[in-house]
């Protein structure tokens, strides 16, 4: 109910958001382009793992792994070759994660029909935190657990966040997308200060390559 | 409905302008501060006066009103967050550095489960932080600007891993949301700008003065040991506070729960048993309108003991602490714990 409720109230905001941010546009001119906007979605990723970070980066494959969905199938990444992947590295702790799992279901929904599969790995989780993940938005795709962590490792950078001691803890909210053969194409890590929870960037990655593909 | 709506777009707007007339590009295209608050996210905003609250500490309650006249960091952290967890240890460095500045850093665990978040507390923080819990996420709920992260449907977590500058007056004067992008878990902008506000001084009139006392200068202690107590045989150790005119400090039995009770105590030491401590009545302070109970002038406390018969004869230290919040009528310096010592000339038992 009261989350019913808040959601409701921040649409009804929208408009009014948008109103201030144009409003804004004067004031904000002697400022930089970082200025007031109503869709914080920076216009690239902020965070995209590129090679300075290390591997695997964008244009590398991207690492095969054989892992196990709630359902208990085995989903294998390089099993979908030949469609595009969304794949998201989530917990149920941290808030990011939370924000985008309802926009992670809706892109799934959008995209059912485009040859596009979706895929969350929970990170290095205990049963009870695998569950909350599962039961707090129904997730209509694989929801894969890397209960060790080993699988999340070979996908994290030894460069990015570095300050970060629990290594298996840095691709948390990160996403990617891994075109139709196995190529990483999108790779980008939470940004909290441009925090993109609609996933409109890795939606953005994905047209882009179903564009491509449709265009040859 | 409509009308309303452009009624609100207008005023956002005139906010807008009154903020970018300040000179140079606002704080949040500075680097080191791309986290920091924007207009745009709603209050509390730096200016506002900082939502009071008070918590529970290790050391017990801590209300941030009783802080006033002092700078204060607070910072939200969970002990779950990967990106807090790499700070914590360097807040703790921040703490010490700064606290010949007066700064009081305090670091507020969102949403914790008490004993884990104690053992965190107790394995993870320095001593120079005052840690406090957030139980229930409601003092966090009220630092959350409404259009901050606007995606989060529990609110309390907005805040994590936030810092918030408090000044003397009990406004805020940076609101900082954590930038992973530039993560720093050195808080090296933190730090410029606590260098900016408190050494550089523009720090507003009711700020704390180079000559303003800290809470030790304020409250003289002298500890009287009993000299050469027998074996078996009871005596008391009386510890005496002259506290400075213009300043309390709260009685054994505060009014109001969250002050700071004036404690005195002895540790266990071999071969002595601690009795209640003693202490003087109350002197009732008008405040406010209200009367509230207080040490004023000189207070004498004690702490009787009973020694075992099979004590060693010897001169035996025993250490203790008192602990007080020394205040006067507009603001109170921080509570303090201060540690003392004590001997005792232990003889020989009497022979029965």
């Amino acid at each position: 109910m009261m989350a019913v409720d808040r959601e409701r109230r921040t649409r009804s905001l929208t408009p009014l958001l948008l109103l201030a941010a144009i409003g804004c546009g004067g004031a904000a001119a002697a400022v930089p382009a970082t200025g007031a906007t109503a869709d914080p979605t920076l216009g690239e990723p902020s965070i995209a793992v590129t090679p300075d970070l290390g591997s695997p980066h964008v244009g590398d494959r991207a690492p095969d792994f054989d892992l196990v969905a709630q359902d208990g199938s085995h989903v294998k990444l390089s099993s979908l070759r030949g469609s595009v992947v969304m794949l998201a590295f989530v917990t149920s702790w941290c808030p990011f994660s939370e924000a985008e799992q309802p926009y992670l279901k809706a892109l799934a929904e959008d995209y059912a029909r485009k040859n596009v599969k979706v895929i969350a790995v929970d990170i290095k989780e205990d049963d009870a935190g695998y569950s909350k993940y599962l039961q707090r938005v129904t997730m209509p795709f694989p929801v894969l657990r890397d209960a060790t962590g080993e699988t999340t490792a070979t996908f994290t950078p030894d460069h990015a966040q570095p300050a970060i001691k629990d290594r298996s803890t840095v691709l948390v909210t990160s996403n990617l997308v891994v075109d139709p053969l196995g190529k990483i194409i999108f790779f980008t890590m939470v940004d909290t200060a441009h925090f993109d929870a609609r996933l409109v960037q890795a939606r953005r990655a994905i047209d882009g390559e179903l564009a491509r593909a449709g265009g040859t | 409905m409509r009308a309303a709506l452009q009624a609100g777009a207008l005023c956002s707007l005139l906010a807008c302008g009154g903020l970018s007339s300040t000179a140079g590009p606002p704080l949040w295209a500075q680097p080191g501060f791309y986290g920091a608050i924007r207009p745009e996210m709603g209050h509390p905003q730096p200016g506002d006066a900082a939502p009071d609250f008070e918590l529970p500490s290790r050391e017990g309650a801590v209300r941030l009103a009783s802080l006033r006249g002092h700078w204060t960091l607070l910072h939200f952290t969970a002990s779950w967050c990967p990106y807090c967890d790499a700070e914590v240890e360097h807040l703790g460095e921040l703490a010490t550095a700064y606290a010949k500045l007066d700064l009081h850093v305090v670091l507020i665990g969102v949403m914790e489960e008490p004993g884990h978040w104690n053992e965190y507390a107790a394995t993870h923080v320095a001593r120079s932080v005052v840690v406090l819990n957030d139980v229930d996420g409601a003092v966090s709920r009220t630092y959350a600007p409404p259009r901050a992260q606007p995606s989060f449907k529990d609110r309390s977590q907005v805040v994590l891993d936030s810092t918030v500058i408090v000044d003397p007056e009990g406004k805020i004067r940076l609101f900082l949301f954590p930038d992973s992008k530039h993560f720093d878990p050195t808080f090296r902008a933190v730090r410029g700008e606590l260098d900016r506000l408190l050494v550089v001084g523009v720090a507003s009139p009711a700020a704390k003065r180079p000559g303003e006392p800290a809470a030790d200068g304020v409250v003289t202690i002298d500890v009287t040991a009993p000299g050469r107590v027998a074996a078996g045989e009871a005596s008391e150790i009386t510890v005496v506070l002259s506290i400075a005119p213009g300043y309390h400090v709260m009685s054994d039995h505060p009014s109001d729960p969250w002050f700071i009770a004036t404690r005195v105590r002895f540790d266990d030491a071999a071969g002595v048993s601690w009795k209640e401590p003693r202490y003087p009545p109350a002197v009732p302070f008008e405040l406010d309108g209200r009367t509230i109970a207080t040490f004023r002038g000189k207070a004498v406390l004690s702490v009787p003991f009973i020694l075992s018969r099979d004590a060693d004869p010897a001169v035996r230290r025993v250490d203790g602490s008192v602990r007080y919040q020394a205040c006067t009528e507009g603001s109170c310096l921080f509570p303090v714990t201060r540690r003392m010592t004590a001997t005792i000339d232990v003889a020989p038992s009497s022979p029965l």
